[in-house]
């Protein structure tokens, strides 16, 4: 290819640079607590394998944002994905539905914030330095009211909103300090694991909790409401959206695509390096985990605390840093261990505060939301953006600490699944109905199986496994979470904002004389 | 100053002068964008169709005629070898799709093609001259009797030779409107302007902030009523949040701070300047491609549409305008 003297022929982002995105949009650290909330709901997974089938599936769905995220580099984004291959209804019921999750997630992990893990870093922090009255404040002063919670939730909130809505600058910092210091503070937590045995962490459980509960009560209470131990199919299988969800953002690095780099190579390498990467430090956290602290231990604690918490008999919730921190008495190392979730915590804010905006923008280009959601602060951020983002997580926060409203989103799973088999669906549109844009950009797995595109075929490989993983939600509503009216209502209301206020605007448009679904539409060129 | 016929001949400032504007730029040599362009006008019902600038190809792709017969040609990094005509139809196809310009050589005219500035030169105004006349007389085809008015004008990439073959006089169907201002039907005034501050690329309608302020201190002169004219310049106005770009290094590559790429502002402020200082109606911009948006500038409304050309998409933005304001706008992708 010869090029001649015009603007924006920038080479590509480097490899390393790309993956640095990728892998900095990973939530590695929170990696190391989340896989307890997946045992909670599914206590009889079989973690490593479920990591592992995860990667592969991760794959599958890593090869489809690939192929979309290079045919469609400028605007990509699952809403744009969906409206413009599939249907502008559907999209914009991807778009609603993926706002309120992106607004859920965070709100989650601010209360998880609020609730534990801040006061454990004050605590340890004031045992590292002999600040008595620090860890009395943490441990005693502050309590379990939900308004303190409240507070310390929304305390976070607004320090990161002010800070990325100052700057993108100051936002992107955060995010690199929570990935490089979550880094080694998870590495750290390793080898804390790594250097010990399974015998020594019952003894430091049982010496924790003296006189209070034992290790082998927490088993026997298991045993009693029905965690016989061991793995199911259906459990491992069950949890794989939790292992995909852990890699969630292995295919950011790809939004930076820009003209005539060697953009599906490069980001080839991004997307399934960082999700490799991240996957082994998983896969090694659990196996750690489950050699340490104990396979059946891990599972009968989370099935209890999770399932049936009237009967678990440990005055704390399960908590991987909680239980890493039993096996050392250097302060310090304590400190640096409980340090993992708030850094993940924080990390996941920032993303999230800093991402949304994408989705609301586009949401907004075709006018399903407000022109005033574009508007850019003093600063040349997307104040009004994050400003709103803010907002709903503000509110889902409200309602995860004073409420359980929350727990109607106990099917999120189910949407989630939906997502994925919306976006999957949308690459073989993309191949099929929409040959021309997919010919015309970057190609990946273009070659052909019995006459059939590569890219089609892992298509309809991550169509049904999004769909399997639907169906177990369905079908497996005691895995899943309680699938009851109410979550069942809250799924069809989140998925159908966006198209109700779509079809309104559409009405709206043609009295004006504009039809919307022209304007999302493809031109017929000839 | 030069009038021009729309399908809705209607008077200024009454509520029947309303036109409906299809606005893009930036497709870069894209046959099927500037296919779709064209069509717009149907698609959308729009009454008046501009194109903003920067309409050639940035690149030629050689595919060569190897020693077996077969031919060999790169597209987005990947390797096409073609062993039947039909092949490489459909590589030349998929090149002009992306905005590319295909040719056809021999190992040895590739060498020399390798070897010569001046014979890539020669190659690159052959080919862009060729697809802009094709251009031109299908535009002509497609909206004769349409009613339709179509403006285009250059932008900062498109070399000064392509403009004699960029529409003609006010008599034709497609109008090259650089460096004028021009009357639509309800009275509206359109300003234009192809050149563009400085880039580190140096392509061939740069000027200093300086230059463009005195060419846009003539241009605004010419205005009889700059309260309700368009600015359709091809630079965005500096630092309106429609010119973000990724900041560069001294080798074109995208600065990384903390993992993200850092971006700046890249628009121009004498154009900013002007808009500030005139208060059109309007400001159509292009330029940047990956800056799509929309932001006001005092009463004046600026967009970007941005540009996705290598992927076929056409970005654009569809707008109801009469003299007193801008009734609607939504941005469009076709």
């Amino acid at each position: 290819m010869f090029v001649r003297d015009a603007t924006g022929l920038v080479r590509q982002i480097g490899p390393w640079h790309a993956l640095a995105i990728a892998i900095g949009s990973i939530n590695i650290g929170g990696g190391f607590i989340a896989f307890f909330y997946m045992l909670g709901v599914f206590p009889r997974a079989d973690l490593p394998v479920t990591l592992i089938l995860g990667l592969v599936a991760s794959f599958l769905l890593g090869a489809v944002y690939v192929q979309l995220v290079s045919s469609m580099p400028r605007t990509g984004g699952d809403y744009v994905f969906a409206s413009r291959l599939l249907h502008p209804v559907i999209g914009a019921s991807i778009g609603g539905a993926e706002f309120l999750v992106f607004a859920t997630f965070p709100a989650f992990w601010a209360a998880n914030f609020a609730t534990g893990n801040f006061q454990a870093v004050l605590a340890s922090f004031g045992q590292l330095v002999g600040w008595h009255g620090l860890v009395h404040f943490a441990t005693v002063s502050i309590g379990s009211g939900k308004g303190i919670f409240f507070l310390i939730g929304m305390l976070v909130l607004i320090v990161l909103t002010a800070a990325v809505t100052w700057s993108t600058r100051l936002g992107a910092r955060i995010l690199s300090f929570c990935f490089v210091a979550g880094i080694a503070t998870l590495l750290v937590g390793l080898i804390v694991l790594a250097t010990h045995s399974n015998k020594d962490f019952v003894s430091d459980f049982n010496h924790h909790y003296a006189g209070k509960t034992s290790y082998a009560a927490v088993l026997a209470a298991g045993r009693k409401v029905g965690y016989a131990g061991g793995f199911t199919f259906g459990n491992t299988l069950s949890a794989l959206p939790y292992a995909a969800l852990l890699i969630w953002g292995f295919s950011w690095a790809a939004y930076p695509a820009g003209e005539l780099r060697n953009v599906s190579s490069t980001i080839k390498w991004s997307v399934y390096g960082s999700a490799s990467i991240a996957m082994i430090l998983f896969l090694v956290t659990a196996f750690l985990a489950n050699s340490v602290l104990g396979t059946h231990f891990i599972g009968a604690a989370n099935f209890l605390a999770t399932q049936h918490s009237s009967v678990y008999p440990v005055p704390d919730a399960p908590s991987m840093t909680l239980y890493t921190s039993m096996l050392t008495s250097s302060n310090l190392i304590s400190l640096i261990i409980n340090l993992i979730p708030v850094l993940a915590e924080i990390g996941i804010i920032t993303v999230y505060l800093m991402t949304t905006s994408r989705i609301l923008f586009a949401l907004s280009f075709d006018r399903i939301l407000p022109g005033g959601i574009r508007s850019l602060s003093r600063w040349g951020t997307p104040g009004v953006a994050i400003g709103a983002t803010a907002l709903s997580i503000a509110v889902m926060l409200t309602l995860a600490i004073f409420t359980s409203v929350l727990t109607v989103w106990s099917n999120g799973t189910l949407g989630l699944a939906i997502i994925y088999v919306v976006i999957s669906l949308a690459v073989l549109s993309l191949v099929f109905r929409h040959r021309q844009v997919w010919e015309s950009g970057p190609r990946t797995l273009a070659q052909r199986v019995l006459g059939v595109p590569l890219i089609a075929v892992v298509g309809v490989l991550s169509t049904g496994f999004a769909a399997l993983i639907a169906v177990l939600a369905i079908v497996k509503p005691l895995a899943i979470g309680p699938l009851n009216w109410k979550s069942v209502v809250a799924l069809v209301a989140a998925f159908s904002w966006g198209a109700v206020v779509y079809l309104w605007l559409k009405a709206s448009y043609k009295r004006q004389g504009i039809r919307l679904d022209a304007v999302l539409t493809e031109i017929p060129p000839e | 100053m030069l009038a021009l016929r729309s399908r809705k001949s209607n008077k200024p400032g009454t509520a029947t002068s309303r036109l409906r504007l299809f606005y893009c730029g930036d497709i870069h040599g894209s046959d099927v964008c500037f296919r779709k362009f064209i069509n717009a006008g149907a698609h959308y019902g729009a009454d008046v169709l501009i194109l903003g600038g920067d309409i050639t190809g940035k690149a030629l792709v050689p595919i060569v005629r190897l020693d077996d017969g077969s031919r060999r040609g790169h597209l987005h990094g990947q390797e096409r070898l073609c062993q039947t005509e039909e092949e490489v139809e459909q590589l030349r196809q998929a090149i002009g799709r992306a905005g590319f310009y295909p040719v056809d050589v021999t190992a040895e005219e590739m060498a020399l093609m390798e070897a010569s500035a001046e014979e890539r030169g020669e190659r690159f105004r052959e080919a862009m001259i060729r697809q802009v006349r094709g251009w031109t007389e299908l535009a002509g085809e497609r909206l004769r009797d349409s009613g339709r008015v179509c403006l285009v004008m250059p932008g900062n990439d498109d070399e000064y030779y392509i403009d004699e073959h960029l529409g003609g006089d006010e008599a034709s169907i497609v109008r090259n409107v650089d460096g004028a201002v021009v009357e639509l039907a309800n009275g509206v005034e359109v300003l234009s302007l192809a050149w563009s501050n400085q880039t580190p690329w140096a392509s061939a309608r740069e000027f200093t902030e300086e230059e463009i302020a005195d060419r846009l201190g003539v241009l605004t002169g010419r205005l009889m009523r700059p309260e309700s004219a368009i600015f359709n310049i091809h630079v965005p106005p500096y630092a309106s949040g429609i010119d973000t770009v990724q900041k560069l290094d001294a080798d074109f590559r995208p600065v990384v701070e903390n993992g993200m790429p850092v971006e700046i502002p890249a628009g121009s402020t004498a154009v900013r300047e002007a808009i500030e200082r005139v208060q059109p109606l309007l400001g159509l911009h292009g330029h940047i491609h990956e800056s799509k948006g929309d932001v006001r500038i005092g009463r004046t409304l600026c967009v970007n549409p941005g540009s996705d050309y290598a992927s076929g998409r056409l970005h654009g933005v569809l707008l109801d305008v009469t003299p007193e304001s801008i009734e609607r706008h939504i941005f469009t992708e076709g």
